[in-house]
């Protein structure tokens, strides 16, 4: 069954690379009232793999895109520096093995932003376009531009 | 004189044996038939009596063993075709004349002669009979 | 061997060709694809992570040192990480590997897939964080590697795929072959039996199940035919010989009804025949008689008395014919009822006061014998016996039955044979005879009545019957007893001491 899946993710990539937007930059944001002000390439990497960052004492909490392909690819290789299946392994040994919370996975940039609101403790990543869609939504830093 | 009697269906054979006897020296009466030549004997009386065997209505066979038994003196010559009667006459006993020959020995006739015969023939028959007796 | 699309092999084959067009190719592109994206994926993950690496080299330093040290690292990346491609930009300047050529300094696409592009290259850029700028590392890593490998694993896919196909191709061949054998062999022993060979035995030649049952019922079928078969052919030939038989038996009646009518015929045609001829040649004896001895009428009359005899003799040669026509053929018969028949004739002749004992067995089997002349006999044994009977009366007995003549009877009487004989008895309890008598009994006009009581024929006549066919008649008699007359006639299909008469 796992070939198989990964044969049909395969052709779904493949397909999904035709269709390259014309987007520039992915950005890194939080709510506006969240206590993060600032978070290195490392410790943005080490949220993202479960490794606890606190702030004020508390863990930040990492959410993830998945409607977008393009920029899971991008956050991967700009961010995280694994393959999505190094990433997927590495984070279900998390799970199994130290019990940890995996970076909670939303359908679009709008529920991801709700999210953040409702957690100022959670850090999110999308296109830059639309984190500027909502004004109670801060980014963070630029992680990633196009040439 | 010996007396003959003859007994022949044929006309022409009752005439020529009379002839042929008388002119021999006997007395000669003819019968048609068994029956006549019965009454015949019984009116006359013969010595010898020369009968056909074949014959419509009596058999000739039975007329011998009548003859003999009524008249055991006289003698008795049958005569025969020598071939076979004609079915559709009557129905023979025997299949075959030899047959009827043999029953008419057996029924006591003392010589047989198969026509034609010998004028010759037939009177030295009649006169050694006629002499036995 | 015939190829034709419905044999066994070639529907194996085609089995198999249908198979393996389905799941070969789906074999060969999973199998291709697992690995593929197996080599993608960690290629992917490594050249990341060495991009993270690198990266975190030149950031654990918080700042670029001199620009002699900053190229030394992207050598480093070079010759270590696998990177074909090494170039930092910074916002003030560039820095490029030294192991690379200046001219292959461009911009690119980033890629984020294996295989982007068609470069054989993964170009990647990673942000680094530097105390004062921001810089980003842009690097690139050689997928040919990963490509030639791919290659060299569908190749080799491809020649395992193909020799397994061919080598399946012929174990089916192989496999279809086995199975076709005892087939082909079965085959053509039944052919050799519906040719005509039916005495083929159809062996079992094959361990497969259903093929040894097949040949072992098709054998059952094969000898249970044979033996229909010969079953048939026997009756056929019974059939065909009874019918020949009856053929023959047919034609020997028609044959012997024809020249029996012939003679019937020829013997009524004599006997009128005769009837006219008496007195015809008569008269003429007489006219005769009454003419001088010359003349021309006596001449004419005695030329009419010639031809008259003539007629005569014509008739008489008629009569013979038709007696031997009718009665040349001597018929296998059973004689009981013949004796039967002169039975009756002789009961009619018979006062009633005399007692004819019968005791005729019937079936004894067949005597080649003239019926007419058998009943003769009778008749003619009969009479004699009834005119040895005294004035008193007594008893005439008759017996047919079965007699087996021994060696001994044989020397006794050589016109015998050993063998089987119907034994017809004529007995009475009459005056017998002495053995002078005895001796001449059998002579013609011998008689031993008294004048008018026979023409001293009849046992002359039943001697001559009774040498026409065969046999022997063996008298026995005792003065004031009586007497036994034995008629022995040999049984058909036995042979005689003496010839065999011609009849007639």
């Amino acid at each position: 069954m796992k070939p198989v899946l990964t044969l049909l993710l395969f052709v779904v990539l493949l397909l999904s690379i035709r269709a390259i937007p014309a987007e520039q930059e992915v950005v890194l944001v939080v709510a506006h009232n969240s206590p993060i002000v600032e978070l290195s390439a490392l410790d943005i990497r080490k949220v993202y793999l479960g490794v606890s960052v606190t702030v004020d004492g508390h863990s930040i909490r990492s959410y993830r895109l998945n409607n977008d392909q393009r920029l899971n690819q991008i956050f991967m290789q700009s961010v995280i520096a694994m393959s999505e299946k190094s990433y997927e392994r590495r984070l279900l040994s998390l799970t199994l093995k130290y019990g940890r919370p995996r970076p909670t996975e939303v359908d679009s940039p709008v529920m991801l932003m709700e999210f953040l609101k409702r957690n100022p403790l959670g850090i999110g990543y999308m296109w830059k376009s639309d984190a500027e869609k909502d004004a109670e939504i801060r980014i963070v830093k630029v992680l990633w531009q196009s040439r | 004189m010996t007396r003959v009697i003859v007994i022949d269906d044929e006309e022409d054979i009752r005439n020529v044996l009379k002839v042929v006897l008388e002119r021999a020296g006997f007395e000669v009466d003819v019968a048609a038939s068994a029956d006549e030549g019965m009454n015949l004997l019984r009116d006359k009386k013969a010595d010898v009596v020369i009968t056909d065997i074949i014959m419509p209505g009596k058999d000739g066979v039975d007329a011998v063993y009548d003859i003999r038994m009524e008249f055991p003196k006289t003698r008795i010559i049958v005569i025969s075709g020598g071939g076979n009667p004609n079915p559709s006459d009557y129905e023979p006993r025997a299949i075959k004349t030899s047959a009827y020959l043999a029953s008419a020995s057996a029924a006591g006739a003392d010589v047989s002669l198969t026509k034609p015969f010998d004028r010759e023939e037939l009177v030295n028959a009649v006169r050694t009979l006629a002499e036995r007796s | 061997m015939a190829v034709t699309l419905n044999s066994i092999s070639s529907r194996m084959v085609l089995a198999l060709l249908a198979i393996h067009a389905v799941l070969l190719p789906a074999l060969f592109y999973g199998v291709l694809a697992i690995v593929k994206i197996g080599q993608e994926e960690a290629f992917v993950d490594h050249a990341r992570n060495s991009a993270r690496l690198i990266a975190d080299t030149f950031a654990a330093d918080k700042a670029l040192g001199s620009e002699q040290e900053t190229v030394r690292q992207l050598d480093n990346a070079v010759l270590g990480g696998r990177s074909t491609y090494a170039v930092l930009y910074t916002d003030e300047r560039t820095y490029v590997s030294s192991l690379m050529d200046a001219s292959e300094v461009r911009s690119f696409s980033e890629d984020f897939v294996f295989g982007d592009h068609d470069d054989d290259v993964y170009y990647l850029s990673v942000p680094l964080e530097l105390e004062n700028t921001v810089a980003a590392l842009h690097l690139g890593f050689d997928e040919s590697p990963t490509l030639t490998q791919i290659a060299g694993v569908q190749k080799t896919l491809t020649n395992i795929i193909l020799v397994y196909f061919f080598v399946s191709l012929l174990l089916v061949a192989l496999l279809s072959a086995l199975l076709a054998k005892p087939i082909q062999q079965l085959r053509q022993d039944s052919r050799e039996v519906a040719s005509g060979n039916y005495s083929k035995h159809l062996l079992v030649s094959s361990r497969i199940h259903e093929i040894a049952e097949l040949t072992r019922d098709l054998e059952t079928m094969r000898s249970n035919l044979v033996g229909v078969n010969s079953k048939l052919q026997e009756e056929i030939a019974e059939r065909e010989a009874a019918e020949a038989k009856q053929q023959s038996l047919e034609v020997r009646l028609r044959h012997a009804q024809r020249l029996e009518s012939i003679g019937t015929l020829a013997g009524g045609i004599a006997h009128e025949f005769n009837n006219v001829l008496l007195p015809l040649l008569l008269y003429t004896e007489l006219a005769l008689e009454d003419l001088p001895e010359d003349g021309s009428t006596r001449e004419n009359l005695e030329k009419v008395l010639k031809l008259g005899n003539r007629a005569k003799g014509l008739s008489q040669q008629i009569l013979t014919f038709g007696r031997q026509a009718g009665d040349a053929e001597k018929l296998a018969l059973d004689i009981a009822p013949v004796v039967e028949e002169a039975l009756s004739l002789v009961r009619a002749l018979i006062p009633a006061t005399i007692e004819i004992r019968a005791d005729i067995k019937h079936n004894i089997g067949t005597l080649l014998c003239d019926e007419s002349q058998i009943q003769q006999l009778v008749v003619n044994l009969c009479s004699n016996a009834f005119r040895s009977l005294s004035v008193g009366g007594g008893d005439i007995t008759v017996t047919v039955d079965e007699q087996h003549v021994t060696e001994d009877f044989v020397e006794k009487y050589p016109r015998l044979r050993v063998g089987k004989y119907v034994c017809l008895a004529v007995g009475d309890t009459g005056v017998g005879m002495d053995s002078a008598t005895l001796n001449r009994i059998f002579d013609p006009f011998y008689t031993t009545r008294e004048v008018g009581e026979g023409t001293g024929l009849g046992l002359s006549v039943v001697h001559g019957i009774v040498l026409k066919h065969d046999g022997e008649i063996v008298v026995w008699s005792k003065p004031g007893e009586g007497s036994v007359f034995r008629v022995f006639l040999p049984l058909a299909g036995q042979q005689s001491a003496g010839h065999s008469d011609d009849s007639d």
